[in-house]
């Protein structure tokens, strides 16, 4: 039985939802409320809320609290939709896909924040992105999902740790590379290995570098639609 | 909860409000115009010249020209309910589904059964404070259609005044939640809420109603001149000629029967074709309800609706209790 919090989220649903926070990814709010109208659905329906912190957050980020939602930007909301789901100072965040639609500035401000917002009360974070190097930045720990099957989990900082991505001409033997293979590509004249494990240059021009977050989740994505050639 | 129910359809219930208010006011004033008018023009204390009423039905007609378009107020009466069903039923939610506002409410800490039965529950009160209201003014759509002295049927006004109307209203936010809970699509709940709506509606007016008690039966001469009375204000269900066994007869078995009515003349019987073909038994028949019954008719049609509103509040609820967000 999954259990969040100790708590069934069936039967304790509403107990957990105090305890939970959740952005969606289209970030839904009542467009014809104002923000200060938005804050005081959270007031109203939470019994953990905190007014204050929720005032002063949205204080902190220059939005009006007699705007109403549908005159804000995209950035604003995505900050609104965030203070009604901290306001009720909650032990889990769920934040699916929280950058998505958002410039490039908004997007870097938003995970600055959310890592504040860890470090400073603690809730633990769980998001959902595509944006791999966001992830990167800001995640201790990753699972992917392949077809909804869980393809990959780990620290982030071992899993980058652990893989490497093996370069060389293509006829070479890779002799001094041990682990698992995970991806094979060929290009005209080279063929790029991503590897669990670890592996040495050699002298007929093969290069060791680590892998990107990205460039690991990648290659387990296109593994799955490919045979691996041994 | 109830806060965020009334903020979320604040527009909708100014709208009901403001319309419910509009046509109150308009109802009391044509009502009062309508039945100061024919009384001043003496309408209903006419006396027929001899020979002919058409010095009444001129002032009738001048009655009606003084109303103007003032007797469409009361289509307001009648399409109220079914407005409600599709501008607040429809979208209550529907719209919600459809913009995934629902998530809003429902990642706080609301259970789904407490959300929608306070969303469903607000709407519905406020309908049914709105419907008290308008139940109140079925006399202003009786002046205006002439009553007393116009129509001689009690029930032609069944569906616009009296406890029904609460009833109507309920059920109108009550089907249009539920099918725009179900489509998850504000228009479907719209469209399909009124058709629906008016489609039951239909139903019951045009089969139930006439038998929520069974009809009683009442006979009259029939062909004599000015004698075929229907009891005074019923409603009427059916009217046909009988002969003696109670068997129903059409215009050929009459004259079949009429062959005789010389010799009955010539033998001294009156000269009314009526009275001749009352001594062989030929009667008009009516099935009708009686007028008596119009208020029992009017709680028996409210609760109806009202069960209804209350079913299918409580499936929408359960519907929405049970359904992944």
């Amino acid at each position: 039985m999954i259990r969040v919090l100790g708590l069934d989220p069936w039967r304790d649903a509403v107990a957990l939802l105090s305890r939970v926070g959740f952005v969606a990814q289209d970030r839904p709010l009542h467009q014809g409320f104002t923000v200060a109208e938005t804050l005081e659905i959270g007031r109203r329906l939470n019994p953990r809320w905190d007014h204050a912190y929720a005032l002063a957050r949205v204080k902190h980020f220059g939005l009006p609290l007699d705007r109403r939602v549908r005159s804000l930007s995209t950035g604003q909301r995505a900050q609104v939709a965030l203070t009604l789901a901290l306001g009720k100072r909650p032990e889990v965040l769920l934040l699916d896909e929280p950058v998505a639609n958002l410039d490039p500035v908004a997007r870097l401000e938003l995970l600055e924040e959310l890592m504040g917002v860890v470090a400073e009360d603690g809730p633990s974070v769980i998001l959902s992105s595509n944006v791999l190097a966001d992830v990167e930045r800001v995640c201790e720990h990753v699972v992917i999902l392949v077809d909804g099957r869980v393809r990959i989990s780990g620290d982030t900082d071992e899993l980058v740790r652990s893989h490497v991505l093996v370069s060389g001409p293509r006829r070479a033997g890779h002799d001094r590379a041990e682990g698992e293979v995970i991806e094979v590509r060929q290009a005209d004249r080279q063929t790029t290995r991503l590897l669990r494990g670890h592996a040495e240059p050699s002298e007929d021009g093969t290069e060791v570098r680590p892998a990107t977050l990205e460039e690991i989740v990648v290659g387990y994505l296109r593994s799955e639609r490919e045979e691996v050639p041994q | 909860m109830i806060w965020l129910a009334l903020r979320e359809h604040r527009a909708q219930l100014i709208a009901m409000s403001i319309t419910t208010a509009l046509l109150a006011i308009g109802l009391v004033v044509v009502g009062n115009y309508a039945a100061a008018q024919r009384a001043a023009l003496g309408v209903d204390s006419c006396v027929p010249l001899p020979n002919t009423n058409v010095n009444c039905a001129d002032l009738d007609f001048e009655w009606r020209q003084r109303l103007g378009p003032g007797p469409y107020l009361v289509l307001g009466l009648l399409f109220a309910p079914a407005l409600a069903a599709s501008y607040i039923g429809g979208p209550l939610f529907g719209a919600t589904f459809e913009r995934g506002t629902h998530r809003l409410a429902l990642t706080q800490a609301v259970g789904r059964v407490r959300w929608s039965a306070t969303r469903i529950g607000v709407l519905l009160a406020i309908t049914a404070v709105c419907g008290v209201v308008l139940a109140q003014f079925g006399w202003a759509a009786v002046n205006l259609n002439g009553l007393p002295g116009g129509s001689t049927n009690a029930f032609s006004l069944f569906d616009v005044e009296g406890p029904p109307m609460i009833g109507y209203g309920l059920f109108g936010i009550a089907i249009g939640g539920l099918i725009g809970a179900f489509s998850r699509r504000a228009l479907r709940g719209m469209f399909l809420g009124l058709l629906v709506f008016a489609g039951v509606r239909a139903l019951v007016a045009a089969d139930l109603r006439p038998n929520y008690e069974p009809p009683l039966v009442a006979y009259g001469n029939t062909m004599s001149a000015g004698a075929i009375s229907a009891p005074p204000k019923g409603w009427v269900l059916h009217q046909g000629t009988v002969d003696a066994q109670d068997r129903p007869i059409d215009i050929r078995d009459i004259n079949q029967l009429l062959r005789g009515f010389g010799a009955f003349v010539a033998a001294g019987g009156p000269t009314d074709m009526g009275t001749y073909l009352a001594t062989l038994g030929v009667r008009e028949r009516f099935v009708y309800q009686p007028a008596e019954r119009f208020a029992k008719f009017q709680w028996i049609e409210f609760g109806i609706f009202t069960g209804l509103a209350a079913g299918c509040a409580l499936l929408t609820i359960a519907l929405i209790r049970r359904r992944d967000a």
